[in-house]
């Protein structure tokens, strides 16, 4: 057969993939792609984390979801998606595209975190004792290293704003994983 | 007005999911005593404060709550990823799931829905004042 409707090549046959997770017609295999169900798992389809065996296919391949490769998440397949194809896929399914950050975006990012709450727990004192000339002198070193942290980390890693991310030819602003994601810098142990 | 930063407070890291731990931890998001509800009730007492420093004072915290909401948010999220729904039936998260899935939904473990009642604005500044020192009271016993 041509086409497999799940995207997995497997050798699925007739497994039949709808829109809705939840209404998945799995033709009595648990994820639909027919590989050797194994550990078949079925979870929020936009949580879905494809590394090693979490697809539950069995299919042997470590899954990832890469937008920009082509590959379908569970990696089962050739079979080449489109950038633009949002896709279910019943073996790896659909994740936020995975970018690899490295030590430099994280220690950036921590650095960042650590100056911003500082920052914030200087302007409460300070709308509490507005007058207080060593908090200002504090605040004032902390906003200038902050500036500089926000700049670098926004020219390597991914916009901090919607205000300004105009660089380069992906709208950065959604690509990049947003803060829950555990692939977000930081959230991962390094 | 507000402007997001694509960024968390602090990070949020958890390692197994864990969907029991989840149905108590959202009541820090919607329940009576949640930052759902503080962040509401600093951001709307400050509107009739006189003085311009309390109005800063309650501006900055309201905005910060709403970090911390995105943050246990967070931790709802990563407690309920990639969980098998044979793994849930038997666990309190069970009723929340029937309703909600995986969603993040503002409601306390008990299962209310996280409500405005929690939230006392008077307009008068020593009543609203004294309801923060409640509400961060209660924090307390959280």
């Amino acid at each position: 057969m041509g086409m497999r409707d799940n995207g997995c090549g497997c050798g699925a046959g007739e497994a039949r993939r709808l829109d809705n997770n939840w209404q998945r017609d799995t033709r009595g295999r648990e994820n639909g792609c027919g590989c050797d169900a194994g550990e078949g798992r079925r979870s929020d389809n936009w949580q879905r984390d494809t590394r090693g065996r979490d697809s539950g296919c069995g299919c042997g391949r470590d899954g990832r979801w890469d937008r920009t490769s082509g590959e379908g998440g569970c990696g089962c397949a050739a079979r080449q998606v489109r950038n633009d194809e949002r896709r279910d896929c019943p073996c790896g399914g659909y994740d936020q595209p995975r970018m690899d950050y490295g030590q430099e975006c994280c220690a950036l990012l921590h650095r960042l975190q650590e100056l911003d709450f500082s920052i914030q727990e200087t302007v409460l004192y300070l709308d509490a004792y507005p007058d207080c000339c060593e908090a200002k002198t504090y605040y004032r070193q902390l906003v200038c290293e902050r500036k500089q942290v926000a700049e670098e980390y926004e020219k390597q890693c991914g916009p901090l704003t919607a205000m300004g991310n105009g660089d380069g030819v992906e709208w950065k602003w959604c690509k990049s994983p947003w803060p829950w994601h555990p692939d977000f810098p930081g959230n991962r142990k390094a | 007005m507000w402007i997001y930063e694509k960024k968390l407070q602090y990070p949020v890291r958890i390692k197994t999911p864990n969907p029991a731990l989840a149905s108590m931890i959202i009541s820090q998001v919607g329940g009576p005593d949640g930052e759902l509800s503080a962040s509401m009730r600093y951001l709307h007492q400050r509107y009739s404060m006189p003085d311009g420093d309390v109005v800063g004072m309650l501006t900055d915290i309201g905005s910060e709550e709403l970090n911390h909401l995105e943050m246990v948010s967070a931790i709802i999220h990563q407690l309920t990823r990639n969980i098998r729904e044979d793994k849930i039936m038997d666990t309190p998260f069970a009723p929340y799931f029937v309703d909600h899935t995986t969603g993040v939904y503002p409601v306390a473990a008990s299962g209310v829905p996280n409500d405005m009642k929690y939230v006392g604005i008077k307009g008068d500044p020593i009543a609203d004042l004294n309801e923060d020192l409640a509400a961060d009271a209660a924090i307390t016993q959280v």
